[in-house]
Order: C-alpha cells, then structure tokens, then sequence
C-alpha cells in the first residue's frame, strides 16, 4: 500500500521572524510600528527566508541565535497562500524552517498585515 | 535649471558645474563606493523643481527641509559600516541605490510630501514606503540599478519596474499620499 501523502509542512501554525533594528518603521495609516516587507527578504527575493515554526521552538531560543533584536510571528497558511512554502531545515534547531519561493512585493505586503510583534521583543512605542 | 551647492563642511574637491545630471556626479566627484566616503564627497539630487543640489555633506542636506532633509536624515543612518549589519550575508547600503532613489523622488514628489520611511535591503539597496491616505507605496532601488515599485489601494495596484518615461502613475500616488489625511478612505 502506498505512503499515505506526506502532510504539508506547519498547517495552522505560525512561524518566528526575526526583525532588524532598521526593517521596521512606523505605519502612519496604521498608528503604530509594523516590519517593512523587507524583514521577509533575505538574499534577495528568491533566497530562503530563515523562520521557525511556533509549535516547535521558543521565541528566547529563537532571539539568541541571531542579531536581530525584534520578532514577529505570521501564518503559515498564509505563507502558502501567497504562493511561497517552508522547506524543514535540517541543522538541529528545532522548528528551523526555510520560506522559499520568489518574494513578490504584494504577497510580502500581506505578510506584513498578518504579522504580530511577539511579546517581549517588540520594537519601542 | 536650477542649481545650489551646499558645502559648509569646508571639505570637497572641484569646481562644481552649474548643472550635474544624477549620472554624471560619480564622474564629476569621483566613484564613492563607501558611506564615509559619500560623507566626504556628497551627490547630488535632482529636486521637483528640475534644479539639482549638489550635497558634500550629510548635515548640509538640512537646509533644505521638507521630505528630502528627512529622507537624506534617514538614509545616511542606514548600514554604513560592518557593525551595522544585522548577519553576515546582509551587505553595506550602495551609495548609488540611495541617490538614484532620491533622484526619482524628487522627480515625483512635490515640496510638501510627506517623507517616506527608509528601509535598507540585505543586497545593499534601499526601500522607500509609505503607508497614508488609504494608498501603500514601495519604492525599491538596488545596487544594480534597479527600481522596482508596489503600489496598493484607492484604485492603485501595480508591482513591477520603474518607468522613467512613465512616471504619471507614481505621481499620481505621491499626490494621494500627500493629501491630507483628513481625506483618508482608509
């Protein structure tokens, strides 16, 4: 009997992004900081963006493997939904996944919109 | 055409010309390819009214005011040296995106613009957005020399190149945005 179909990486899960110091602004329409589409950009637009998943991982042991000082966490599902996937990394951090596929603005732009600051490590008010 | 030099900084070299098209400054001020050095030598941007402002140093810019004092502000607190670079893959921001950035937006912005919010990419470019008046716009300029914009709302939506020939729906977006935001339809 045949493998089953390998279910699809994360569903319903939300994943870590870390967030520069310098790829967040303050959005005037939305009265409060949100991460520039360019915190999703890493390597340019068809490079892998390093993320973790949720359900696997802690945001302190997210935030001590990097320089980045801000993290928002976003849909998977909505990650599919605009055309990219996640690919399982495999180096033994747990939850290490890549976002691959081509970046395109109007899809990193609803990333932003779902994006949530994760509670201790918000940019500052 | 209009002309003005700002150089307080008591540093530069040359006799600057009475007009400098954005493509001729490298050769009339030398090839920068470092912030200290742009700190240095300056650009120059084209601004709205056509005139070009020749800037030798980054606090000269301030004289100007409006949204290209802010930008300029903005850009040269972008990844200027190696501690600025958040992982080792993300390169230092190119002088040449920055002024061809700021070049096309002094060709589409007018004197009362808002400003936009100034985002360094990891390849060395530089990402100018807004987000007002119901209307999201990204300007994206790349060390390579391209510009690439996204534009989204009040009847807007477009990704794709920059246009030079064909910049009526830019500015038509800098108009909106600069509305107002007491008209927001947000």
């Amino acid at each position: 009997m045949p493998d089953a179909e390998p279910r699809l990486l994360g569903v319903g899960d939300r994943v870590y992004r870390r967030v520069a110091t310098d790829q967040y602004v303050f959005d005037e329409e939305l009265g409060r900081n949100r991460p520039s589409t360019q915190a999703f950009v890493q390597g340019g637009r068809d490079g892998n963006a390093s993320a973790f998943l949720v359900s696997e991982t802690t945001p302190d042991a997210v935030a001590a493997l990097g320089n980045e000082p801000f993290m928002v966490d976003v849909s998977v599902d909505l990650i599919r939904e605009v055309g990219l996937d996640l690919e399982r990394v495999d180096d033994g951090l747990p939850g290490h996944v890549d976002v691959v596929g081509r970046k395109g603005r109007a899809g990193l732009r609803r990333l932003v919109e779902d994006a949530r600051w994760v509670e201790g490590y918000e940019p500052p008010a | 055409m209009g002309f003005a030099e700002y150089d307080t900084s008591g540093v530069g070299h040359g006799v600057a010309p009475e007009y400098v098209p954005i493509e001729e400054t490298s050769r009339w001020w030398g090839p920068p390819r470092t912030w200290s050095e742009t700190a240095r030598i300056g650009g120059a941007v084209v601004l709205p009214s056509g005139g070009v402002v020749l800037v030798r140093h980054p606090r000269d810019a301030k004289v100007l005011g409006g949204w290209f004092a802010q930008t300029w502000d903005a850009c040269v607190h972008l990844r200027m040296s190696p501690s600025d670079l958040p992982h080792e893959n993300a390169k230092l921001t190119d002088f040449g995106a920055v002024m061809r950035l700021l070049s096309l937006l002094g060709k589409i912005l007018d004197d009362g613009s808002p400003a936009p919010a100034v985002v360094p990419t990891d390849l060395g470019g530089v990402q100018a957005e807004w987000h007002r008046n119901g209307l999201y716009l990204e300007i994206e300029s790349d060390p390579d020399g391209g510009l690439e914009y996204y534009a989204s709302g009040r009847g807007h939506e477009y990704e794709g190149p920059v246009l030079d020939d064909d910049l009526a729906e830019l500015r038509e977006c800098a108009r909106l945005l600069g509305e107002p935001s007491s008209v927001s339809v947000a």
